[in-house]
């Protein structure tokens, strides 16, 4: 072979190899966050952390403002129900695909209702009998992640006591 | 495909824009990086959100170990002046008033979050109206 195809071939390897390699990181980063939710409490249950403080190392950039719930979802065989109840003030509920694509978000002011239900599925067309809002999930696996501010510190223990109330679980 | 490889990498799980605006500031007005060995006045008025906050973070994009604990200032904690605008002093050592240690974390950035902005932010988000770094370094 001679060397200007070479070192063509080898152009084309370094290309292929960063484009797979900027594609692949934000599945490998979501993956590794499932394997960690899963370990801790296993898919489809909900994990319920303490307000973020200097050492928390689960996910970058974290609001000290919020409390969070996280739950790893996996749609492959059952759709996935999270309930919760609302606080008076800012709370949501967002769901991101495999690849991080934020596909669902709802806070407490879009909820119909003061006790959520969502419900999660790879099926088309699901109906849920009990009228909770179905949501379609791009990827059968992801994270679901509940956000609840706390502006006032006095306030956490009856925070806490909301954010441990929802739940995830297969359906 | 590369901003959702540097999202998953520096800002993973961010929510959608008509629910959370973010603004990463890695550079003070005057454009020099931010570091924790200068010290910083973070300058400006309240901004068009139904929640917003200002948070310090250390090079590694996670929360700055401090005695104070103190993280981050939000629109409920800030003091206001009369004229309705704030100012966040954010340095290594204490100062008076707002102050949001940096530690000795070399490297740091400031993050601004707008929870469910205004509808004219969330459609127009480069208008918000961010407050001003100014720094002044040993």
């Amino acid at each position: 072979m001679s060397w200007p195809r070479r070192i063509l071939l080898v152009l084309a390897g370094v290309a292929l190899t960063h484009v797979a390699t900027i594609w692949a990181l934000p599945r490998i980063i979501v993956r590794v966050v499932q394997h960690r939710l899963a370990r801790g409490v296993g898919i489809n249950q909900i994990h319920h952390a303490p307000l973020p403080d200097a050492e928390w190392r689960t996910v970058v950039m974290p609001s000290p403002d919020l409390l969070y719930s996280a739950c790893a979802y996996d749609a492959s065989d059952r759709p996935v129900l999270i309930t919760a109840e609302l606080p008076d003030g800012y709370w949501s509920v967002s769901a991101f695909a495999n690849n991080t694509d934020n596909f669902f978000v709802q806070n407490d002011r879009t909820a119909s209702n003061h006790r959520v239900r969502v419900v999660f599925s790879a099926q088309p067309h699901f109906h849920d009998a009990v009228g909770g809002t179905v949501v379609q999930v791009p990827s059968k696996t992801g994270i679901i992640l509940f956000r609840q501010l706390v502006l006032d510190r006095r306030d956490l223990p009856k925070a806490q006591a909301i954010q441990r109330a929802a739940t995830c679980a297969p359906l | 495909m590369y901003e959702r490889a540097a999202t998953a990498t520096h800002a993973l799980f961010v929510l959608n824009r008509s629910e959370t605006l973010y603004y990463r500031a890695h550079t003070d007005d005057a454009g020099g990086d931010l570091d924790a060995r200068c010290d910083y006045e973070i300058r400006g008025r309240p901004l068009d959100a139904r929640w917003w906050s200002i948070t310090a973070y250390g090079g590694d994009d996670f929360l700055i170990p401090n005695r104070e604990k103190r993280y981050s200032f939000n629109m409920a904690n800030l003091a206001q002046e009369p004229d309705g605008s704030f100012l966040i002093r954010a340095s290594a050592g204490p100062q008076p008033g707002d102050w949001l240690p940096l530690g000795r974390s070399g490297h740091v950035s400031f993050a601004v979050r707008l929870y469910v902005p205004s509808a004219e932010i969330s459609a127009h988000p480069e208008r918000a109206a961010l407050p001003s770094i100014t720094g002044r370094c040993p």
